[in-house]
């Protein structure tokens, strides 16, 4: 049913294992708690993106992306600097802080 | 490894309070509340999607979806059968992914009624089930004695279809056995309803069959509003696929609808009388029934909730989602009800566990078929704000009239299957 979260044992991956350890953190930590609803976001990302990493028919799966590149795009689509059927619209209600967290929750995992 | 899920838990779980040593140790998962018992009531996508995340985000709750079918007829993709396109049978999910994957209890059964005093669901045979949350998800029912002359009898005649399952059959037999030449004509409803667009997507199906098999024949869509969703891309479309077939009157020029006779399929309006071949009436709505007789709705016939959790204003322990409720802007959709029931399932979980809820963020996207490979679409992002305590519409956004409708039929078949696949596993 879902994909496994890797958590990386080995020193190469240590950064992007910091990254997500601070996702964590930061959900966790009561400074940072209301960005639980980033996550909420995300799973309405589930409703076209599937989580499967076989589904490349649009709307693609993402789990293949790194989150950066993700992130990228969905800034893209935010300025109109990419043109999309959808994703311009979605896109224009998020914040730079969201669109991170929504990149790093649905991204490749480490 | 750390399986997903327990990572979406711990997420859901984790809020103001909680130190480092909480999240990191996880023991807290099997603290107070992480063994409650959740009761869903209605197996749609509003349901159904509430008891899969109830249960990823925090797998020892007990999910039980008590549901009177044994299948669910998906609502999205209904028109396209009614226009002889699609395949019906991929509307159809069963809740044996749900059952089998994730343990969720299904009772097939009506419910009666609810005990909300002692958090007892009640169903016709008289077996209760016990609740520490309950989730309605209890869609729509009609309010058939908005207009004179329809009622739930004259549905069998002139169907509504705006229910999926035997009225849509109906309402298909009467378009292909229809003459060419003939009218169909289709009532839309009063805001707020079921699927704003739906009735405007069926008058492009139709349309869209007429066409190839009766061209000579007529769509005709009396409506009691003064617009439309994704009205500018809708008459676009018309006119550049259907030409003057497919024609729209607004209430500023025929009034109210009065009189519906569905034996001489008549509508009378009140500047005009119109003969139908073909009449399709949906009709103005209400929260289900269940719902209105649970003391749940308020004078609107819809239930007031707080959007933080979906929680009934009336009833803490009640939830309610999907087309019964009524969140500010968000329209009633399935999208909307998938969403929905997320926050809903987070807020349960956190609940649960002492927390108070996340603040939400949203999202609606509903497509609508204009033709057999051609869709237009809108779009709405829903954030909380602490102020108003209501949500409020972050960012949206619709098709142009000229927008790229074969690729958004691309993306909307696509998303029928990763959108069911989300709720039903499958």
């Amino acid at each position: 049913m879902t994909q496994p979260l890797n958590i990386p044992r080995d020193v190469l991956s240590f950064s992007r294992a910091a990254y997500l350890g601070m996702i964590v953190l930061a959900l966790c930590f009561p400074a940072r708690a209301e960005k639980l609803d980033t996550v909420l976001a995300a799973l309405g990302c589930l409703g076209c993106h599937a989580e499967e990493e076989k589904q490349i028919t649009e709307p693609a799966s993402l789990r293949r992306f790194d989150a950066k590149d993700i992130a990228s795009v969905l800034r893209e689509y935010r300025e109109g600097k990419r043109s999309g059927t959808v994703m311009n619209r979605i896109a224009a209600g998020l914040t730079d802080d969201e669109i991170e967290r929504i990149a790093a929750f649905l991204g490749k995992k480490p | 490894m750390i399986p997903r899920r327990r990572f979406l838990r711990q997420l859901a779980t984790c809020s103001l309070g909680w130190g480092l040593g909480a999240c990191a140790s996880g023991r807290y998962l099997r603290a107070s509340g992480s063994g409650g018992r959740v009761v869903i009531v209605g197996g749609g996508y509003g349901g159904a999607t509430a008891a899969r995340y109830l249960k990823r985000m925090n797998p020892d709750l007990t999910v039980t979806l008590i549901e009177p079918q044994d299948a669910y007829l998906s609502c999205p993709g209904s028109n396209e059968t009614i226009a002889g396109l699609g395949d019906g049978e991929a509307l159809v999910r069963s809740y044996d992914w749900l059952q089998q994957e994730l343990d969720i209890r299904k009772v097939t059964a009506k419910v009666a009624r609810l005990e909300r005093s002692r958090r007892q669901v009640v169903l016709q045979d008289g077996a209760e089930v016990p609740y520490d949350r309950l989730v309605l998800s209890p869609g729509i029912d009609f309010r058939w004695d908005a207009i004179e002359g329809y009622d739930e009898a004259a549905s069998r005649i002139a169907p509504h279809a705006w229910k999926a399952g035997p009225q849509t059959a109906l309402l298909a037999r009467q378009i292909r056995s229809m003459p060419d030449g003939g009218l169909v004509l289709i009532t839309a409803p009063p805001n707020p309803y079921r699927c704003p667009p739906g009735p405007y997507e069926r008058a492009s199906l139709i349309a869209c069959y007429l066409k190839k098999h009766k061209p000579r024949s007529k769509v005709l869509i009396l409506d009691a509003k003064t617009r439309f969703s994704k009205q500018p891309a809708f008459e676009q479309a018309w006119r550049e696929l259907y030409g003057d077939m497919v024609e729209w009157i607004s209430s500023e020029k025929q009034g109210r609808l009065e009189r519906v006779d569905a034996a001489a399929r008549t509508v009378e309006t009140e500047f005009d009388t119109f003969r139908a071949d073909v009449l399709n009436v949906i009709p103005p709505q209400k929260a289900g029934l269940l719902a209105d007789q649970s003391g749940l709705t308020d004078s609107s016939g819809w239930c007031p909730v707080d959007p933080l959790s979906f929680a009934s204003v009336y009833d803490p322990a009640v939830h309610v989602i999907g087309d019964a409720c009524q969140p500010g802007p968000m329209p009633k959709s399935a999208f909307s009800a998938n969403s929905q029931a997320k926050v809903c399932a987070a807020a349960i979980v956190a609940s649960l566990a002492g927390e108070p809820p996340a603040e939400p963020l949203l999202i609606n996207h509903c497509y609508s078929f204009v033709a057999s490979d051609q869709a237009i679409s809108i779009t709405g992002v829903y954030g909380y704000s602490p102020d108003e305590r209501q949500l409020t519409i972050r960012s949206s956004g619709e098709t142009p009239p000229h927008g790229d409708r074969r690729q958004e039929a691309n993306h909307a078949r696509a998303w029928q299957r990763s959108f069911r696949k989300d709720v039903f596993g499958y």
